[in-house]
């Protein structure tokens, strides 16, 4: 097994989906591999549930500089955390949008006429 | 117009001699009062006030046809589509009319009338007194033990979600939006489509900044799953 198909291969691994001689491989490169020390240690220094956990915090950038860079070097080797980030700023971002007045539809802005009738009835009355 | 974002805001002055006429007025009025804390000054506002304050029935027909559009929008995002709506606004606007001979100064009515909105809807909200909803556990992400997702995650870069909005994707996520729980809907229509901060969501909900967080995190999990289910095909 070399180095890509080792990383390839973690996520099933990690989830248990490996057959045992495949799961095998992935230990023995695991162990032996001089190349994947690093990816092992970013692998291990952040989970992606911890990721998630504190997300609005790195997407508001208000981690501290050294746990925003555990965030950075975490996005660097996990494609469905760069993913679901990607997903979560765009989901705040459809909904600002969402809510532009340019994009509300014709129906959402008509007025009951009767509505400003009363309001203007009503605001007549607190005059007097 | 967001009430939360602006590129000039001041110190409400007026609150002081607001807070004279508190007394004379509803509670509810005086909640609503207590919104008023930031304000932007611009000339135009300056003259509307003086029309309004010389009973110029002309201005406030004018105002009340500018500004209703997106106080119902506002109301209605928090409300969802309920005859509710209808009453926060027209609450809204003679709230105006009770303060506006003690209003001194220069103040964005607009500004002033759209917190006063949210103040109003968030109230009926917290007096319907109903249950709250429980949050689907499918709508959040799921991990295996050892912390990783269970499931691959798609990128949304080359789906119908990456797309420029227009007017019928925006009408379908604020269906998603309305889908939510009204705890995490209310926390993220106040931080994320009415731009306010954290700071401010918190003390609009009467919670604590770090029990406001949790809730927009939450509920924009939520709403990114039930977007995701909803807009289609996103694997791209």
């Amino acid at each position: 097994m070399n180095c890509e198909e080792y990383k390839a291969a973690l996520h099933d691994y990690a989830l248990g989906k490996l057959a045992p001689e495949r799961a095998a491989q992935v230990d023995e490169h695991r162990s032996n591999c001089p190349h994947c020390v690093e990816f092992n240690a970013i692998c291990e220094e952040l989970l992606c549930r911890d990721f998630v956990q504190f997300l609005d915090d790195y997407v508001d950038d208000s981690l501290l500089p050294e746990r925003r860079a555990v965030f950075e070097r975490h996005l660097s080797i996990c494609d469905d955390c760069v993913n679901y980030l990607e997903s979560y700023r765009r989901t705040i971002e459809l909904g600002v949008e969402s809510a532009k007045p340019s994009l509300a539809e014709p129906q959402d802005d008509s007025i009951p006429s009767d509505l400003i009738k009363a309001i203007l009835d009503a605001a007549k009355l607190e005059d007097q | 117009m967001n009430a939360c974002v602006s590129s000039k805001v001041y110190a409400f002055t007026d609150w002081p001699v607001c807070a004279e006429g508190v007394a004379r007025i509803r509670w509810q009025q005086a909640v609503f009062l207590r919104a008023a804390f930031f304000m932007v000054h611009t000339q135009s506002d300056v003259e509307l006030l003086a029309r309004l304050r010389a009973g110029d029935h002309g201005a406030f027909e004018r105002l009340v046809h500018e500004r209703i559009g997106p106080m119902r929008a506002a109301a209605r995002r928090l409300l969802g589509n309920d005859a509710d709506v209808d009453e926060v606004v027209q609450d809204a606007f003679l709230a105006l009319v009770r303060v506006l001979s003690n209003y001194r100064g220069e103040a964005a009515l607009g500004t002033w009338l759209h917190r006063v909105v949210i103040n109003g809807a968030l109230m009926r909200l917290r007096s319907r007194a109903t249950a709250e909803e429980e949050l689907p556990e499918e709508l959040l992400p799921s991990f295996a033990d050892c912390g990783i997702f269970l499931e691959d995650q798609q990128s949304w870069a080359s789906g119908p979600l990456g797309e420029a909005m227009r007017a019928d994707t925006a009408k379908q996520v604020r269906c998603c939006v309305d889908r939510l729980p009204v705890s995490l809907r209310t926390a993220v229509v106040l931080r994320d489509l009415e731009g306010c901060s954290n700071e401010e969501t918190a003390e609009l909900l009467g919670v604590t900044v770090n029990a406001a967080k949790l809730r927009v995190h939450r509920g924009r999990q939520a709403l990114r799953s039930l977007l995701e289910s909803t807009l289609g095909d996103c694997a791209g």
